[in-house]
């Protein structure tokens, strides 16, 4: 009751006088900074609001392929982000980036398109004997729509989602040593056999603008190649 | 008792010093904006999204007035708002618009958090509002005065009569003042006081708001005004009308420190624009607020009859709406189409309550279409009433004779197959149709008002006549009902129709901005759009008016 009453008088007290009172009191020099805080949106919409760079690596059983890890990577940006947030610590994202990936392989195995009618369709076999690849590689560019939730604490926060994968141009390169050691190029462009389509998960931790992620693909790049990979790496946000 | 007696005890030690060190808690509500404060605000626009960019407050963007009183009503219970800032040089509204937003903020301050006012220059608006704050402060070199309300207006019958340009004026109302300007090269008596009588009602009205802010005795206040004795900012503190100078620093270390600190970064502030546009509409059933904003026509882009019937109409068959605030600012316009215009919101009456709230203007015309209201809300700035009818036919046969050279001759099958026509006056037996035709239509306006206010048709035309009113005598004389502001209207709409809880919606419903754009740009002075449109019209200054003819009110 007393408390009721103490806060009842508070409000009793005239702005005016409210002002008085508080001009009068002492106020100590403040240098402790001020806390950021980031304004919150129930919409948002942004851009470039990440990028990431990893390094593919494989489930134990492709390593007969010959996928090496260490030269196979991944790097994406984000063009655009709508997001929901419906309360101060969680949101869910709708995305658009542009993904480029690249599979290296070798020395045993290498990328190449063969005859198909009028094209020529991806294909990983082993090198022929006698012949010395030096390096070969796919490359593949990629739209994707990733949608996902997050949750937020202070500068650290946590996404996970699905992404869909639009698989839009890819090449394949590869180089190799003739017998009189020449060393010889060959490209392919737009060999067809790609899984135009994939659904992939991902995951990622941030704190503050840095952090890192990982990304799933259940399912191969082509259905010649049972290759399923997942991509580590680093992250910077600049939500 | 004695339980209560201890209570009351400890709650008087707990207001003791102690409570001094209660600092603000919470965010600044900051009113620095240059945008038009306006009916109706642009927020339509995409200049209005908020994209990080410098854009913000363009020249031509306005913000409501709605969206403005609902947002300090907000902020007096938010318990994040700790007080408003209010920038008094850039605010940019009308006398009436202004004395609503004085209002809230009254009532903000009344809820026992602070207004600050800052600025560098006062005049009567400026002062006008910032004198509700609870600290004024002024930059050191700062100055301004105030000096009351006056009119200036033009006369033209010199002029017309050197060009060889007649104009004939038939009306009823010796008030009627519309139309003078092209036949007399004075005020006439009657509008000499009307104005007079007027403007002191306004004035006085807030003179009497300012100094019992300030806690000065009114006619002290006049005696100033009347002396020119304010002008460097220093006047002003010697005559208690401001409470401090500071530099724009100075005043970021005030506010700190009300704040209990002295890093200026500590202190939150949002902007009402960005804290109204948080502001949920409410839930549940509909009240609409209706806009008629501009002037009435036939069509056109202000208050355009068919269309805006059309609108009432929508309104009356949407069975979620359950009440209607029929917010209007017109000075008037044609004949018809306001008619048209009340017929429908008598329709509309007769299925959910319609509370009429003026702004600046509801006169003549746009006192026509809403005299039937259930109630009417008024600010004491408003203008209202102009109860009376005008026509006005030029002849500029005399000024194409004289300058052009140019000679207009008329056949007809019957003596008045030229009546109305731009190049001859009328006849005295024309003249004297016209007058009939004018005191119809006076008659038919009193009939209006008095079935709208219950009063009789002699005193309905002892205080017509086309005499314009301000809205604080509106109140005595009986023309209106209430003073107060839209969010008050809202609330006695709401209710009228036993709402304790509803949903603000505003109608006509805001255009597209692509739309509005379109038809912005269309939009021509009305002298303009004279010399574009088909067929003869007048050429005249105000509303625009045909030969045809087109009464006005």
């Amino acid at each position: 009751m007393a408390a009721i009453l103490a806060a009842a008088s508070v409000f009793a007290q005239s702005s005016k006088d409210r002002l008085s009172e508080l001009e009068k009191a002492t106020v100590e020099e403040d240098t402790k900074p001020a806390k950021q805080e980031k304004e919150f949106k129930l919409f948002d919409v942004t851009g470039v609001s990440e990028m990431g760079f990893g390094l593919n690596l494989v489930k134990e059983d492709q390593f007969a392929h010959g996928i090496k890890g260490n030269k196979s990577s991944d790097f994406f940006i984000n063009i655009l982000e709508l997001s929901f947030n419906p309360t101060k610590w969680t949101s869910i994202t709708l995305g658009a980036n542009l993904d480029w990936t690249n599979y290296a392989v070798g020395p045993a195995n290498y990328f190449h398109g063969v005859p198909d009618g009028d094209s020529r369709k991806l294909d990983l076999t082993p090198v022929a004997e006698g012949m010395n690849y030096t390096s070969s590689r796919l490359h593949v560019f990629s739209i994707a729509v990733p949608l996902a939730l997050g949750l937020h604490v202070g500068s650290i926060s946590l996404r996970a989602g699905a992404e869909a994968n639009f698989r839009l141009k890819s090449n394949v390169k590869y180089e190799y040593r003739d017998a009189n050691n020449d060393l010889f190029t060959v490209k392919d462009s737009t060999p067809t056999g790609l899984n135009k389509f994939a659904l992939d998960y991902f995951a990622s931790l941030n704190i503050g603008f840095i952090g890192v992620y990982v990304k799933y693909f259940p399912e191969s790049i082509s259905p010649a190649i049972p290759m399923h990979c997942f991509t580590a790496g680093i992250v910077l946000n600049a939500r | 008792m004695k339980r209560i007696a201890v209570a009351l005890l400890l709650s008087v030690m707990m207001i003791l010093p102690g409570q001094a060190q209660d600092f603000l808690k919470g965010k600044v509500l900051k009113i620095d904006m240059s945008d038009t404060i306006a009916e109706k605000g642009s927020e339509s626009s995409p200049f209005n999204l908020d994209l990080g960019l410098p854009i913000g407050g363009l020249s031509g963007s306005r913000v409501s007035l709605l969206s403005l009183e609902r947002a300090l009503e907000k902020a007096a219970k938010d318990d994040e708002i700790a007080m408003v800032y209010l920038n008094y040089d850039k605010l940019n509204a009308g006398t009436s618009a202004l004395e609503e937003l004085r209002e809230c903020l009254a009532r903000f301050s009344a809820s026992g958090k602070p207004v600050i006012a800052y600025g560098a220059g006062l005049s009567n608006g400026s002062y006008y509002i910032a004198s509700v704050a609870d600290r004024v402060f002024m930059h050191p070199k700062g100055s301004g005065t105030l000096n009351g309300l006056g009119t200036t207006q033009f006369f033209l019958k010199d002029l017309l009569d050197t060009l060889g340009v007649e104009v004939q004026l038939i009306r009823h109302g010796k008030f009627k003042s519309a139309g003078e300007m092209y036949i007399r090269n004075n005020m006439s008596p009657e509008n000499r006081r009307q104005y007079q009588e007027l403007e002191e009602s306004v004035w006085s009205g807030m003179v009497e708001q300012m100094a019992a802010s300030r806690g000065v005795k009114t006619e002290d206040l006049r005696g100033w005004i009347a002396g020119l004795e304010l002008g460097t900012a220093n006047t002003w503190i010697d005559k208690g009308l401001i409470d401090g100078l500071k530099y724009k620093d100075e005043l970021e270390q005030y506010i700190c420190h009300l704040f209990g600190t002295t890093n200026p970064d500590k202190v939150k502030r949002i902007d009402i624009r960005e804290y109204a546009s948080k502001v949920k509409a409410g839930s549940g059933d509909k009240v609409a607020v209706l806009y008629a904003d501009g002037e009435i026509a036939r069509e056109g882009n202000q208050i355009a009859g068919e269309k805006f019937a059309r609108e009432v109409e929508k309104l009356r068959k949407d069975k979620s709406v359950k009440a209607v605030v029929f917010r209007v600012n017109s000075p008037g316009g044609e004949v018809v189409a306001a008619d048209i215009i009340r017929r429908e919101i008598e329709l509309l009456g007769k299925e959910k309550p319609v509370i009429a709230s003026y702004g600046a203007y509801a006169a003549s015309g746009g006192y026509l279409i809403s005299a039937g209201c259930k109630k009417i809300f008024v600010d004491n700035s408003t203008l209202t009433g102009s109860i009376g009818v005008f026509g006005m036919i030029p002849n500029v046969g005399g000024a194409v004779r004289k300058i052009l050279k140019v000679n207009v001759e008329t056949v007809g099958t019957d003596p008045h197959a030229g009546m109305g026509n731009l190049f001859q006056g009328l006849n005295e037996e024309e003249q004297a149709w016209y007058q009939k035709e004018i005191e119809g239509i006076y008659s038919d306006f009193v009939n209006v008002v008095v079935a709208g206010r219950g009063m009789t048709y002699e005193q309905v035309d002892e205080i017509a006549q086309g005499r314009v009113w301000s809205g604080k005598d509106a109140l005595v004389n009986g023309l209106a009902d209430e003073k107060g502001i839209l969010l008050d209207a809202i609330e006695a709409a709401a209710s009228e129709a036993g709402l304790s809880k509803y949903k603000i919606v505003t109608y006509p419903q805001q255009k597209s901005f692509m739309k509005s754009m379109r038809e912005d740009s269309r939009k021509d002075l009305p002298l303009v759009r004279t010399v574009m449109e088909p067929g003869f019209k007048a050429m005249t200054l105000m509303p625009l008016v045909t030969f045809d003819p087109e009464f006005v009110l």
